[in-house]
């Protein structure tokens, strides 16, 4: 039988509680601190206890793009485990499984060749260790041995030490005996593996998801405020910047509801703050009326919406890409708005700085879209470029700007590029009114007709000077003079350059991808110029209608076919494969 | 120097109608702000939506007038990012006690050193007099035409139950008393609120400036009122058969800028974000 090196898809499930996560996480930061690639996913219920959880991890030499099709190894602690993904496990593939609480039936996984190791981790945590919680552990321990991995626990032990040697030595030495525990039985069972994994050496890299880079960058762009509201899947970023401020002179304020945690940010960036609210679709829905405030006071903004499936309470815990059009209209009235979408865990970090940066340049909020399966995601990623980040507050005035001015500070100054100086209070010269009330160029409220429509047409100037200093024109990527394009957005873009790279060489056909990045303002000429010189457009998103393929037809009147998921799940490059070759198959019998 | 002359300054013409009870609110509140010596320039003014709301264009300082009902959450922000300043929070009974109640007793939990100044007229003016969560049972408006079916909300109970830290009422008929008590409780180091009963002349003629001189009181600290103690401030919101003005609680503990973890007290907003090394930050995602 031929072995499989450094390649794998594991697959770790149980009830919630079970420490599930525990034991991908452990396996996936060990393969990445051995120089592989990694590439995770979490799939969790909106519960505490109980219900299946599963986490998947797919490991390469080469960089990986999506969560993959088939396992080669399931992880199960459970046998409920076993029951819902043996299907998925290809054939020669690996299941280990707990087997304290009953035995599987074997069925068709013999003639499949899938090598089966019952594990009775349970039993042995509770019996031999004295220590039930270890057993997934001892189910770690297995799952290394069952693909020939790490034989003298050389990672493991670090791991291991590092996680629990502030709890004593003797904890350190249980964890490795049930880890041991674990190896012994698959090495008895004496089975032929079909898999080895290898140190590989590479330059070191970071294992981190999408919120945490968000969550950083936030962090590095000198975000010192956020105010926020419980909600998955965004409290990821509450809960990391709340550890990381004491240090940096920040503070998160645990918001009573959404309202309060928008219009608590609007005050800290009033004072002077680079400020930050997060939120998913339900807490983005509560925040619109205030973001109108935010721009019409022209207060600079950032605001992260985690998408999950919607609409109401929606899977809270399933990915989405349905708040487009919330993001992008969302408001009563009109108002200048940034809608970024990054769409891997690099432009997850640099975006966020930039977003700071454009919400204090343009006085606007910038909203930052990402979703659940690329905020809850880990991958392996190249340390960031730290040198490269650079902080720029916008037009603030100096004291001495201020003493130098001829009449009275005018905080909406009417200028070329739509933008007005800023005061920050504490400034004697700069004390200016602000108010959602529309308003006239000190601030003072006012209902003249004139006025109004020279504020307005003030607000949206900004945009224009936008799209002329600093709107980033959609990413190409694949074959840039293929005909055949796919449009993306957000967390879609791995899964579509698998499914490129895979066209390429089952078919021998090139496509391209445009990704956008920037979607509002919309890059209507860039946008229209690609599609135009395109024989078949396909955009992939994650949402019913196709948001994105109308947003592309309203600005462009370019109509592009749509392929959509809403299920709660992300694309698999097996599935996108196939809708994308019946599409272009189509398409040639009729041109033909 | 700070002067009433200097708080005059920057302002606009009020809308107010003639006769309206938030005129001795915003004279009695520059006074206290000039006897307190707190220059405009560091004073930053928010306000709901409402009749009082447009009470931040007639005074000097930052002002901030936000959406319906928000002006707490506004200005927790404001003052988190810059304790240096001080935060003045205007708005009438619907704002902050319908729309806003939301807010209400989690700034107060939160004792940031704020002062909330409330216009409580029991209608809704600016909107043209509709029932307020403070109207009285049987009430007529446009929208009660039959008379409020519903009580009214204490608002003063809430904010001790809440744990206020600085709890007083005043009463627009009597503005050097007013004077006093914004003095006190701007100095007041935590949440303070001062509800002042502050008539609306054309749309509430029950409660009037004469109504309230019959069915209101004043506390006298003079005459063995402590305010510092719990159980009789309790006694008082809940036995007086009239409406007792004055301070009626003022308690201590620790604010939420005092209690927050930092290692530093620099104004947040106001500290350099160049030059700062995130390396060791990043490690954790090795």
């Amino acid at each position: 039988m031929a072995v499989i090196v450094n390649q794998l898809k594991l697959l770790a499930g149980g009830e919630a509680g079970d420490g599930v996560f525990a034991v991908s996480d452990m396996l996936a930061l060990m393969f990445a601190r051995a120089g592989l690639e990694i590439l995770t996913t979490q799939t969790y219920s909106s519960r505490i206890r109980g219900g299946h959880i599963n986490a998947s991890v797919r490991v390469a030499e080469r960089e990986l793009f999506s969560q993959g099709d088939e396992l080669d190894l399931l992880i199960a602690l459970d046998l409920e485990t076993v029951e819902l993904h043996r299907k998925t496990v290809r054939d020669g593939g690996i299941i280990l499984y707990d087997n304290s609480q009953g035995e599987i039936d074997l069925g068709d996984l013999e003639q499949r060749q899938v090598t089966v190791f019952p594990i009775p981790a349970r039993k042995i945590a509770r019996e031999k260790l004295n220590a039930p919680i270890m057993k997934n552990i001892v189910m770690t321990g297995a799952a290394l041995t069952a693909v020939n991995f790490d034989p003298e626990f050389e990672f493991l032990g670090g791991l291991i030490r590092e996680r629990f040697l502030s709890k004593g030595e003797k904890i350190v030495d249980k964890n490795m005996e049930a880890a041991a525990a674990g190896r012994e039985l698959v090495l008895h069972a004496n089975k032929s593996i079909p898999y080895k994994m290898e140190h590989r050496e590479r330059p070191r890299k970071m294992l981190l998801q999408g919120s945490d880079a968000v969550s950083f960058g936030a962090l590095v762009a000198g975000c010192r405020f956020m105010a926020s509201y419980p909600i998955t899947p965004a409290s990821d970023i509450m809960e990391y910047l709340v550890t990381k401020f004491p240090k940096y002179n920040g503070v998160m304020v645990q918001a009573e509801d959404e309202l309060s945690a928008i219009n608590m940010s609007i005050g800290a960036a009033f004072s002077g703050a680079r400020a930050l609210a997060a939120s998913s679709g339900p807490g983005i829905a509560l925040m619109i009326e205030a973001l109108g405030l935010a721009a019409v006071t022209e207060t600079p903004l950032v605001i992260v919406d985690v998408q999950r499936c919607g609409p109401s309470t929606g899977m809270p815990t399933r990915m989405e890409q349905a708040d487009l059009n919330l993001l992008i209209y969302g408001a009563h009235g009109e108002i200048p708005r940034i809608v970024i979408a990054p769409s891997d865990i690099e432009e997850c970090f640099y975006q966020t700085i930039r977003a700071f940066n454009l919400a204090d340049k343009y006085q606007c909020p910038v909203i930052i879209a990402t979703d659940q399966y690329l905020s809850q995601s880990q991958r392996t990623t190249w340390p960031f470029d730290l040198s490269k980040v650079a902080i720029h507050r916008g037009w603030l005035l100096t004291d001495d700007e201020l003493n130098e001015l001829s009449g009275p500070f005018k905080r909406y100054l009417i200028t070329e590029r739509g933008i007005s100086p800023r005061t920050l209070p504490s400034q004697e010269k700069g004390i200016f009114k602000t108010t959602g009330v529309e308003h006239v160029e000190s601030g003072n409220a006012t209902e003249s007709p004139d006025a109004r429509t020279r504020m307005m047409q003030k607000r949206f100037l900004k945009l224009d000077t936008f799209r002329r200093e600093d709107m980033q024109p959609p990413k190409i990527y694949g074959n840039p003079d293929s005909d055949l394009t796919i449009v993306g957005w957000g967390s879609t873009k791995g899964v579509i350059l698998e499914v490129i790279d895979r066209f390429r060489q089952e078919e021998g056909i090139d496509l391209k991808l445009m990704q956008l990045v920037d979607v509002w303002p919309f890059p209507d000429q860039v946008v229209a110029d690609i599609l135009r010189t395109s024989r078949q457009v396909a955009v992939v998103e994650n949402n019913f209608t196709g948001q994105m393929a109308n947003l592309i037809r309203q600005q462009t009147g370019i109509e592009c076919s749509k392929i959509v998921k809403y299920n709660g799940a992300p694309f698999s490059p097996n599935e996108l494969y196939q809708r994308l070759k019946e599409l272009i198959m189509v398409s040639e019998k009729i041109s033909a | 120097m700070v002067t009433l002359e200097l708080y005059n300054q920057n302002t606009i013409k009020s809308q107010w109608c003639p006769g309206c009870g938030d005129f001795a609110v915003i004279k009695s509140l520059k006074e206290a702000l000039v006897s307190l010596e707190v220059h405009p320039k560091d004073l930053v003014i928010t306000a709901g939506i409402g009749c009082s709301g447009r009470a931040f264009a007639y005074l000097n300082g930052y002002s901030f007038h936000g959406v319906h009902g928000r002006a707490l959450p506004l200005s927790t922000g404001i003052k988190l990012a810059n304790e240096a300043l001080k935060v003045l929070v205007l708005g009438g009974d619907g704002d902050g006690y319908a729309i806003g109640m939301g807010h209400f007793p989690h700034a107060i939990r939160r004792n940031l050193d704020l002062t909330y100044v409330v216009m409580n007229n029991q209608t809704y003016g600016l909107t043209k007099g509709q029932v307020s969560p403070t109207s009285d049972l049987g009430y007529r408006t446009t929208t009660t035409p039959a008379g409020n079916i519903e009580g009214a909300i204490d608002p003063m109970a809430i904010a001790m139950s809440s744990g206020i830290t600085f709890l007083a009422r005043g009463f627009s008929g009597n503005p050097k008393h007013l004077t006093k008590l914004f003095e006190r409780a701007i100095a007041h180091k935590g949440f303070s609120l001062v509800d002042v009963l502050s008539p609306c002349v054309t749309y509430n003629r029950v409660n009037t400036y004469d109504w309230y001189r019959e069915h209101s009181y004043y506390l006298d600290e003079e005459l063995g009122y402590d305010p510092t103690d719990r159980k009789q401030a309790w006694d008082m919101l809940l036995h007086s058969e009239k409406i007792p003005l004055g301070v009626i609680f003022q308690g201590n503990r620790p604010s939420y800028e005092d209690l927050r973890p930092t290692n530093s007290r620099e104004p947040i907003a106001l500290q350099t974000l160049q030059g700062i090394d995130y390396a060791a930050v990043m490690e954790e995602f090795f």
